[in-house]
């Protein structure tokens, strides 16, 4: 009987496509989470993209802030509220304090460029840490920017291989940060 | 007077013989097999063609993993000790492993894991975001194209151990493809670097000696098994059936989930925050793979012994002893066993009398394939694969008798007693 050969063939036709589709379909309708604007410090704020969710205290700006998605997190501070520098040097302060933090870390060449009408410099890195809850080699880029005066440090780390996925997620949120609430 | 005729198989002797082709137009399953076999095949090329972009790495990470494939095809293929599954039913399998499954299980992968980092909090998706949905994703993706052989030529199976043989051989395609693009993250994580090869190797060490025994063809050979026991055996209540093969397909699942889970990654930390050892490594898959690689040995030995029953079943009756007897059957039950007779006659006649019992180890088993594929005793093909064995027996005895004659003692039966 031809429907005998038919049913079970639908049927697994059926599972590859809850499996699949199913999983595409869920995807799209449950919206991601977001912490939406995050006063960074002072008169910074950034907007988190979507999925990206806020891991430190709520409230506590005295450190800065810290958004996580998945194995990315993303650390940002104001560091100087009347910063007078310009951001390739603010840079090179902070690679210096980063590379003090790390058991091996490289850097790529750093990248002057205007984000947000804001001068900033950014650099790729890739660091083996040593301590804390992200010990291994992680990707990253460390972020610096002048913001109306303020001097604004972004750092992304992902484990390795893990950062190219956030990327796009990270440069719209470089290009969300404002000063002025 | 009338020549005693051997019988014909009993009905319940399963039709080895009768080798079904993957082609089978007629079957619903073959076309939908075809439709997604093209689907990921354009997946696959568009894939390949991104990670050919690092010519050194994907040329290496290929040879690599061929040089991984080949062996365990060979040792899945022999382990299925009496029956030999056809080629292109086998071919079939890799092909879906390698090529749907894994196309479709990145798209699939990718939207359960946002799904879980939507619903769940960062720390639960980043840490078991893995274990939650690989197993889910890729063992029913793989399984489905043990089901989809099964739909397009049913009569293949007629024992756990072709679950396990077809399971395994998804299991296989799958792992050789995934593992290869994990070279190619590994080659393209480095920054600046020339030489590719240093970070395919490592992921290779890593992922194919430290974890390949526990992988991809543990975890379908598992499922597998499980799907062949429901539909295979049939003189088993369904409530058993059911209970059974979900166990084993769960079994598998489970498998999968240990793997991913981050349970007993602190065998990996080191204290400088540098890379685990190898040896790490190695302790790291075998203290989460192993109990589930003895699990599959356990079951892979029971479905042989079955097998075992279908392969007496076939010869039973057979009136000349010259064909078969009780003591070579015996000896076929094994790899070991095998090589242990030919081994014994190795000791006792020299390398040439291991090699004359290795052949009538092969024509005894190709005489149960042939006797399996008809109703009558008398076939010729039967009585032609008689003669064949015969003349191996006269071709050990005349030899052994040479040695005795020479001077050269004869030990015993050459084998199989």
């Amino acid at each position: 009987m031809p429907g005998r050969r038919w049913v079970p063939t639908i049927l697994v036709a059926a599972i590859i496509a809850v499996v699949v589709l199913g999983g595409i379909g869920l995807d799209t309708v449950i919206a991601a989470p977001s912490a939406g604007t995050v006063v960074v410090g002072g008169p910074v704020t950034i907007i988190a993209a979507p999925g990206w969710v806020l891991e430190s205290p709520p409230g506590d700006t005295s450190e800065g802030i810290e958004l996580q998605k998945s194995d990315a997190i993303l650390t940002a501070e104001v560091v100087a509220s009347s910063y007078s520098g310009d951001s390739a040097s603010m840079l090179a302060s902070q690679e210096e304090s980063l590379s003090g933090e790390s058991a091996q870390i490289s850097y790529g060449d750093p990248q002057l460029t205007s984000v947000g009408g804001h001068d900033t410099a950014f650099v790729l890195f890739e660091a083996t840490l040593v301590s804390g809850q992200r010990s291994g080699v992680i990707d990253g880029e460390l972020t610096c920017m002048v913001v109306d005066g303020n001097a604004v440090v972004i750092l992304v780390g992902a484990p390795q291989g893990d950062l190219d996925p956030v990327i796009d997620d990270v440069s719209a949120m470089l290009a969300s940060v404002r000063a002025g609430r | 007077m009338t020549v005693p005729q051997p019988p014909a198989p009993p009905t319940a002797a399963p039709r080895w013989g009768k080798q079904a082709s993957i082609i089978q137009r007629r079957e619903p399953a073959f076309w939908l097999f075809c439709g997604l076999l093209a689907i990921g095949g354009w997946l696959f090329i568009r894939e390949q063609a991104a990670l050919s972009g690092l010519t050194d790495a994907w040329l290496l990470s290929w040879a690599l993993m061929l040089a991984y494939a080949v062996p365990v095809t060979l040792i899945v293929y022999r382990l299925d000790l009496f029956e030999r599954e056809p080629k292109p039913m086998l071919a079939a399998a890799l092909l879906w492993g390698g090529v749907v499954a894994t196309s479709l299980a990145v798209y699939a992968n990718e939207a359960w894991l946002s799904v879980v980092s939507k619903v769940a909090t960062p720390d639960v998706a980043s840490q078991w975001g893995d274990a939650m949905v690989a197993p889910g994703v890729e063992e029913t993706l793989k399984l489905m194209g043990v089901v989809l052989l099964f739909l397009i030529a049913s009569s293949e199976f007629d024992g756990v151990m072709d679950g396990f043989v077809y399971g395994a051989m998804v299991g296989l395609g799958f792992t050789v493809v995934e593992d290869l693009s994990y070279f190619i993250i590994a080659a393209a994580a480095v920054p600046g670097t020339v030489d590719q090869s240093g970070p395919v190797l490592d992921s290779f060490l890593i992922r194919v000696v430290g974890g390949g025994l526990y992988g991809h063809v543990l975890f379908t050979g598992l499922t597998g098994m499980g799907f062949a026991y429901l539909v295979t055996q049939r003189r088993v209540r369904l409530p058993g059936r059911l209970a059974r093969g979900g166990l084993c397909i769960a079994a598998g699942a489970v498998a999968h989930f240990v793997w991913n889970s981050p349970w007993m990654d602190s065998v990996l930390s080191t204290a400088g925050g540098g890379d685990p050892s190898l040896v790490a490594w190695i302790e790291y898959g075998a203290l989460k793979g192993m109990p589930f690689l003895i699990l599959l040995g356990v079951l892979v030995v029971f479905a042989t012994r079955s097998e075992e029953a279908n392969y007496r079943a076939i010869v039973a009756g057979e009136p000349d002893p010259m064909v078969i007897t009780e003591g070579e059957i015996r000896s076929l039950r094994s790899l070991w066993a095998r090589r242990a007779a030919r081994a014994a006659a190795g000791r006792a006649l020299g390398p040439v009398g291991a090699q004359l019992v290795g052949r009538l180890q092969a024509a005894q088993i190709e005489y149960a394939m042939i006797r399996s594929d008809t109703d009558s005793p008398e076939d010729p093909k039967v009585e032609a694969q008689r003669r064949a064995i015969r003349e191996i027996r006269v071709e050990l005895t005349a030899f052994a008798s040479r040695r005795a004659g020479a001077g050269v003692p004869f030990g015993g039966p050459p084998f199989g007693v």
